[in-house]
């Protein structure tokens, strides 16, 4: 037993000796060169993976065995056309740079589909659609009144009316509207024949549940805004005063004077006080705790100008969006954009944060230890009017609301960022993306109908049910 | 060579040598555990290379392990039903013997032919040696049971199995060595186990070792020498060469197959360099086996199976648990340390120092069964087993010992040193380390996965690579399942499909339970050694459902009647 063992150790230890090596040159990717020469080569690879999977791949006229998800593996340092097809889909074509020992992963390729299909559609004719992002609900409008407005469920496409027809509210004009992300409720400021009527309105699935706010928040307040979390209490700013109605006992208070800009954030108050600091206190006001300062240069551009935006998107992410579009971030030295910004959206994932203009697009990544101020890396310029931006699977595309049409920007490290046009939309209309079910919420360029198309096919057995407290869908400016 | 075999009561050289030996196995296992992870953050590829060389490697000990695991299992399996008995006799005339066992009639089972193959090579092998070989009838056994807090019926199935064995009982001196600090209760209950069984023995000792003699730690090694030092006594006495004396230190739960002790005499006779040798039969643990969670019970049959293995490699065989050895070794290697926890590794260590090297283990091919360490609850069993696989992964106690003795021996081998050496340090590295690096930190590149890493074709290819080598790894784990599902003994009721099923399923959690319960108390005792702390020897709580006993000692009950039957009847004719 004991020399058998001597002999099988041996065996052992010279085929460790012999597989170890090859087997991390195969791993880092060498490759014997086919043919006469016979000498070790470095190679890379091509990662692809599509949804929906199952796509044929073609590199160059060669069709690839697998389909996808599929590793195209011992390529030599090229560049490879390759093309992924499916029938019923476009086909999604790349010239890709393949280098040593380096792989180019397409790990989010989306198919788009030859012709679109519709979830559901709800006869209009309808004006606007106004999102309410990271909740079950849209809002549609038909007409000016309280009464042309109407809830519409995400999942099912059922309408409920704002308020009974036989609301005393229900021929009232709407003058402005209040929506927070995360949150179905709306706040609506009526004009004839309610005027100055100031209404605190949720779709339930008994009937709207409607709050009368008239007299407790103050009538020129130019924001406001509630926590999604404390739905109790709604906060409005008028003229550096920041007021709190509490719901359920129908009473109001003033919190602080002095204040630029507020926001709420997980059951947090914002402040942005006159001296560009910029306060963390309880719901209630107390206990403010100061955070990091706007710096001079921020604060010199932003002054002398209407209250700024407070964009909270975590209690470590937070930009201020001036009324011209100026993009500042607390902290850094220097504003990120001087004007022009249109909207923000936030993609939770990866920590960052997608700014748009009227022509193009950019990314603000997580701030970066080696550098001194964070800046937008601009990825795609060229468009007509970007209006909308959101992120869509799992932050590997951006739909962009451009003109009269919807967009997919592809993003990819491997490549550079592509535009691929979807559909047209009603102009002039806002559209709702929800990335939990793969929806574009969008009216028929004619107003005729509302529509739910299917961008991004789910399999899931929930049949893409949405949570109402998502943190990744767009924000637009109000 | 002579040698303090004492981590204790050192100076100058010798207490920086063990300062530093001491800190070696824990500063390396924590080196590779630190280090992997650093790399896994800092350097994700170089970190992925070490962890595919490290899987393959790892694969190639467990493919390797795997062949020798059933080659000792058909060794087992094939001498199950050897009559060492008549080999013992045969030894009295061996050319005849010889010829008598090649005219037989070749059996027909091919176990049966390979049993007789193996028997008539050992044969040629003893013929062609041509060594004298003692006395059979001269051979004494000196048994020695530590009792601490076991209670009668967990030393008594082992006195059962004693008393029932192929060889003369009568040749048999028990030794229960019974700790003064032991409650009344278990003092009694030796007693009464003394007055049913000592007609039985040569003779029944109760040696009650004091508590706190100089020089001595609690521990049970202080215990048994205490006692095989009175037996010495005793044997002298009764005129019996130390010679003819094979010593044999079992737990307290220990129950021997009827044949072990004529097994091992055999061993003991044929055996060369017999007076300087230890004698290794398998640890199972089948005495409680189906009163115990399964975790539990994967991981002795794992201890059981790498001891299985080990055996087939008697060159750097150490004891392990109950295990005998030739009493004129044990004697002039000055008895089992008093002062360590681990006694049943210690004696091979202190006696291959004492020898020049020139000592070994001879691997038997019969079972011991004991207890699983086992508690009130599924909680109290962690714990247990934790302490336990603890105490045993204190081993690592014997290394700066052991290395000391090597850097002073000039006349211990070189070859003995290394292979010694290298064997004892690499075994509790891989223990304290593999089972972290397999189910934890091989996996960090792929999770903390930065730029660097995820625009690498490495990163591409570590997945599929390490899937191929966890899929090869499951011939082993199958095998594994065929040989413990076959070993075990039978349960009381018939098992249905899905109970077959479920015992295999136990295997899975392998990973998780050997990181936890194998790997973790390794390092934690590798890390008490290397920081200068000590370890109190507590005894393993022992459960057993008295009525669902199992394995070795399942006919106990049936001879433990027969035997009070004939106390009974004896008692009336003493009368």
């Amino acid at each position: 037993m004991q020399r058998l063992r001597q002999l099988v150790f041996v065996l052992f230890a010279t085929a460790y000796l012999v597989a170890c090596p090859l087997v991390l040159l195969q791993a880092f990717g060498y490759s014997l060169r086919p043919g006469s020469e016979q000498q070790l080569v470095k190679t890379g690879l091509i990662y692809l993976e599509t949804t929906p999977p199952g796509a044929t791949v073609h590199v160059g006229r060669r069709r690839f065995t697998k389909s996808t998800p599929a590793i195209l593996r011992g390529l030599l340092p090229a560049h490879y056309d390759v093309r992924v097809s499916l029938p019923g889909y476009h086909a999604w074509t790349r010239t890709i740079r393949v280098d040593a020992e380096k792989s180019a992963a397409f790990e989010h390729i989306l198919l788009t589909p030859a012709a679109w299909t519709m979830a559901w559609t709800l006869p209009g004719p309808f004006q606007e659609l106004v999102p309410l992002p990271e909740t079950r609900w849209l809002l549609v409008r038909r007409g000016a009144t309280l009464a042309d407005h109407l809830f519409v469920e995400r999942k099912t496409g059922q309408p409920n009316p704002l308020v009974s027809v036989d609301s005393p509210f229900a021929e009232a004009r709407i003058l402005s509207l209040w929506s927070v992300p995360g949150s179905p409720a709306i706040v609506v400021r009526l004009g004839v024949p309610a005027d100055g009527v100031l209404l605190w309105i949720e779709p339930n699935a008994e009937g709207p549940r409607v709050e009368d706010l008239t007299g407790l928040m103050p009538p020129g307040a130019q924001r406001i805004a509630w926590d999604p979390l404390d739905r109790r209490a709604v906060y409005g700013l008028d003229d550096g005063v920041l007021s709190r109605v509490h719901l359920p006992s129908k009473s109001a208070s003033v919190l602080a004077g002095g204040i630029q800009a507020f926001g709420l954030y997980e059951r947090s108050l914002y402040l942005l006080d006159q001296s560009h600091r910029l306060l963390q206190a309880d719901l209630d006001g107390k206990n403010p705790r100061p955070l990091k300062s706007f710096s001079a240069a921020s604060w010199d551009m932003l002054s002398g100008r209407p209250p700024a935006d407070l964009r909270l998107f975590g209690r470590d992410s937070i930009l201020l969006l001036g009324s011209r579009g100026e993009l500042v971030m607390p902290g850094a030295a220097l504003p990120l954009v001087d004007r022009g910004v249109l909207g923000l959206a936030w993609e939770p994932r990866r920590h960052r944060t997608a700014v748009w203009q009227r022509d193009r697009i950019g990314l603000l990544d997580p701030p970066d230890p080696d550098e001194a101020d964070p800046r937008i890396r601009w990825i795609f310029e060229g468009a007509e009017r970007i209006t909308q931006a959101f992120w869509a699977h799992q932050g590997s595309h951006v739909v962009l609301h451009d003109g009269d049409q919807l967009s997919l920007l592809e993003l990819n490290r491997a490549s550079p960022p592509t535009l691929r046009t979807l559909f047209s939309v009603r102009p002039g209309s806002p559209v709702a993306y929800d990335d939990d079910t793969g929806l574009v919420f969008h009216l028929e360029p004619s107003g005729d109908a509302l529509c739910a198309t299917v961008l991004i096919p789910r399999r899931d057995l929930l049949g893409g049910f949405s949570l109402p407290d998502r943190q990744d869908a767009a924000a637009t400016l109000p | 060579m002579n040698f303090a075999y004492s981590p204790h009561h050192l100076r100058g050289r010798d207490l920086v040598l063990q300062r530093i030996f001491s800190i070696l196995p824990g500063l390396v296992s924590w080196s590779v555990l630190i280090g992997m992870t650093t790399l896994a953050l800092g350097r994700p590829l170089l970190a992925a290379a070490l962890v595919i060389a490290f899987n393959l490697y790892w694969l190639m000990r467990l493919l390797f392990m795997t062949i020798f695991l059933v080659l000792s299992y058909l060794r087992l399996s094939l001498e199950q039903h050897t009559d060492w008995m008549a080999r013992i006799h045969g030894l009295k005339q061996l050319p005849a013997f010889a010829a008598a066992a090649r005219s037989q009639a070749r059996p027909e089972t091919l176990r049966g032919r390979l049993a007789r193959w193996l028997h008539l090579r050992d044969l040629g092998a003893l013929l062609r040696e041509g060594h004298a070989f003692p006395a059979p009838d001269a051979i004494v056994h000196l048994v020695v049971i530590p009792v601490m807090k076991e209670l009668p019926e967990i030393v008594e199935p082992g006195l059962v199995s004693l008393a029932s064995q192929t060889f003369p009982s009568s040749r048999i001196l028990v030794v229960l060595a019974v700790e003064e600090r032991a409650s009344l209760a278990v003092k009694t209950g030796m007693r009464v186990l003394q007055r049913r069984y000592r007609h039985r023995f040569l003779d029944f000792m109760i040696v009650v070792h004091p508590d706190g003699l100089p020089g001595e730690a609690r521990v049970k090694g202080a215990n048994v020498t205490y006692a095989a030092k009175a037996a010495a006594a005793a044997l002298a006495e009764q005129g019996v060469a130390v010679d003819d004396v094979v010593a044999s230190c079992f737990d307290a739960d220990t129950v021997v197959s009827h044949q072990y002790i004529a097994c091992l005499t055999y061993h003991f006779l044929i055996c060369p360099d017999r007076s300087q040798a230890s004698f290794q039969p398998i640890p199972v643990y089948h005495n409680n086996i189906w009163d115990v969670p399964a975790f539990a019970r994967v991981l002795d049959i794992g201890s059981s199976f790498f001891q299985l293995i080990e055996a087939t490699d008697p060159e750097r065989l150490v004891t392990f648990s109950s295990h005998s050895m030739s009493f004129r070794a044990l004697v002039e290697a000055g008895y089992w340390p008093v002062d360590m926890i681990s006694d049943d590794s210690a004696i091979f260590w202190k006696a291959l120092i004492r020898f020049d090297g020139r000592y070994q283990v001879v691997p038997l091919p019969t079972t011991v069964s004991m207890d699983i360490t086992a508690g009130a609850s599924w909680w109290k069993t962690i714990e247990h087993v934790y302490r336990q696989k603890r105490r045993w992964a204190w081993g690592v106690e014997n290394f700066p010992v052991v290395m000391r003795a090597f850097v002073a021996s000039r006349s211990i081998p070189l070859t003995a040193k290394l292979r010694h050496g290298l064997k004892l340090f690499e075994t509790n590295i891989s223990w304290a380390t593999w089972g972290f690096l397999l189910t934890v930190i091989g996996w960090l590149p792929a999770m903390l996965v930065g730029r660097e890493f995820s625009d690498s074709v490495l990163y591409y290819s570590a997945p599929r690579i390490t899937a191929t080598i966890f899929s090869l790894a499951t011939v082993s784990l199958a095998t594994t399942i065929a040989l413990s599902l076959s070993l075990l003994p039978k349960p009381r009721k018939r098992w249905s499909p899905l109970t077959t099923l479920a015992h295999a399923i136990e295997w899975l959690c392998v990973p998780i339970i050997s990181t936890c319960l194998s790997a973790l108390p390794a390092l934690d005792a590798q890390t008490r050694l290397m920081l200068g702390g000590h370890l109190e020897f507590k005894v393993s709580e022992k459960r057993r459902r008295p009525d669902r006993r199992r394995g070795a000692s399942a006919n106990a009950q049936g001879l433990l009647a027969e035997l009070t039957q004939g106390l009974v009847e004896d008692n009336r004719r003493d009368a």
